[in-house]
C-alpha cells in the first residue's frame, strides 16, 4: 500500500478495534444512553427501511446529527474499570 | 454485560435462528463504529418467524410505529415494519424487513445456514445494504471492503481510489472480469484522479438509485400514510396483539402488497 492511506472513518471509530468484548458493550451502551438526549429531534425519523419520516412531519429537513459521541476520556474510564483485553 | 439489541437479537432467535442483525449495529460488531441508535432485522420470511417476533415485542411492551404490518404479504414486498417501546432510559425502536434491497433471493436464502452463535449480516451483504442514498454509509462500506479477506471481494467493494490502485497492479487478470459488474475498475489504467472521479460518480448513482426505490414505495405509500394519524389513535395504549389486528386490518384496504 502507499504511505498515503484513503481515511473513512475515525481513529476513534475504529478503536473499536482494541477493545474487549465487555469494554465494546459496556460503550456501545453509553452511547445509546448518551444518544437518548437527540429523541425529540428525530421522533419522526427512520433509519431503516423503506419508510423516512412518520407522516405530519411536514416539510423535508436535512437530517440531524442523531447523537453525541461518547468523549475520549469516558472511553478510556470505561476501558480502565473493565480491565480485560478485546478476546476475539 | 447485557446489550439491548444482543438481547432482543437472542429472543428472536430462541429455538430456531430468524433474525439476522443488520446495519448500524451490525457495524458495531464488526468493531467498525457506532453510529446508530436503533436495531435493524432481516427476518427469516415465514410465518412462525412473524409471530415469534411480535411476540417477544408484545412481551416488551412495544407499539407499532408508521410502517407496513409484520405480516408476511407485506414483508414479500419489501416492506419494513417499525416498533418502539422503552428499556430503561433507553427508547429502543426496532426495524425489520424480509428483502433487504440490493439482495438477491439465492443470498437471502444462504443467510439462514448463518451461524445461529453470530446472527450478524455477512461483509458483503452489510455493504450491499449500506448503498444507501446517505454519504455515510459509503465510508463504511470502504472499511467493510478491508475486512474482506477474498481480492476479488474487495475489488467489488473499495471506496479507496489508491486501495484499488494496488489491487489491480497486484492482480490485473482479475480486472477484465470483475469490470463486468463494476465498470469503474477499467479506471484503473488511467490513474488515481481518473479513478476517485469514477468512484465519485459511482456513490452519486448508487444514492439516487436509492432515493429513486424509496420514492415507489412512498408513492405507495401515499394513503397509508394520510391514515396513520388516525390508526395511530385506533391503537394507542393497546396491547401489540389487539394493535397488529388493526393495522393489519386497515393496511390490507390501504397498503398494496408491493410496492
Amino acid at each position: 500500500m502507499d504511505q498515503l492511506r484513503d481515511e473513512f472513518l475515525s481513529e476513534e471509530d475504529l478503536d473499536l478495534r482494541n477493545l474487549s468484548e465487555d469494554e465494546l458493550i459496556a460503550y456501545w451502551n453509553l452511547w445509546l444512553k448518551q444518544a437518548q438526549a437527540t429523541n425529540d429531534l428525530d421522533e419522526k425519523d427512520y433509519s431503516h427501511g423503506v419508510f423516512e419520516t412518520a407522516p405530519g412531519h411536514g416539510e423535508y429537513q436535512p437530517p440531524l446529527e442523531t447523537s453525541r459521541r461518547p468523549q475520549s476520556q469516558e472511553r478510556t474510564k470505561l476501558r480502565r474499570r473493565s480491565g480485560d483485553r478485546r478476546s476475539l | 454485560m447485557a446489550n439491548i439489541y444482543l438481547e432482543l437479537t437472542e429472543q428472536f432467535n430462541t429455538g430456531r435462528l430468524r433474525a439476522i442483525i443488520s446495519s448500524g449495529q451490525a457495524v458495531v460488531l464488526y468493531r467498525l463504529a457506532i453510529m446508530s441508535k436503533d436495531g435493524d432485522w432481516i427476518l427469516r420470511e415465514d410465518a412462525e418467524t412473524m409471530s415469534h417476533v411480535l411476540g417477544v415485542l408484545a412481551g416488551r411492551g412495544a407499539h407499532y410505529r408508521f410502517g407496513a404490518p409484520l405480516d408476511l404479504r407485506w414483508m414479500a414486498g419489501g416492506w419494513s415494519a417499525h416498533f418502539e417501546f422503552r428499556s430503561a432510559e433507553l427508547r429502543v425502536r426496532t426495524d425489520f424487513v424480509t428483502r433487504p434491497p440490493r439482495l438477491q433471493l439465492d443470498s437471502l436464502t444462504q443467510l439462514w445456514e448463518t451461524d445461529p452463535k453470530k446472527p450478524v449480516l455477512g461483509l458483503i451483504e452489510l455493504a450491499e445494504i449500506k448503498k444507501t442514498n446517505r454519504e455515510k454509509d459509503y465510508a463504511v462500506i470502504g472499511e467493510l471492503a478491508r475486512l474482506m479477506g477474498d481480492r476479488s471481494e474487495q475489488m467489488l467493494y473499495s471506496r479507496s481510489a489508491r486501495d484499488l490502485l494496488v489491487l489491480t497492479a497486484a492482480h490485473p487478470e482479475l480486472v477484465n472480469e470483475l469490470a463486468r459488474r463494476r465498470p469503474l475498475l477499467r479506471e484503473a489504467v488511467a490513474g488515481q484522479a481518473r479513478l476517485e472521479t469514477a468512484l465519485d460518480a459511482e456513490r452519486r448513482s448508487l444514492m439516487h438509485a436509492n432515493e429513486q426505490r424509496l420514492a415507489r414505495y412512498r408513492e405507495a405509500a401515499k394513503h397509508w400514510a394520510a391514515a396513520w394519524p388516525a390508526i395511530e389513535k385506533e391503537i394507542n395504549g393497546l396491547a401489540l396483539p389487539s394493535a397488529h389486528e388493526i393495522v393489519l386490518a386497515r393496511a390490507l384496504e390501504l397498503l398494496p402488497f408491493a410496492s
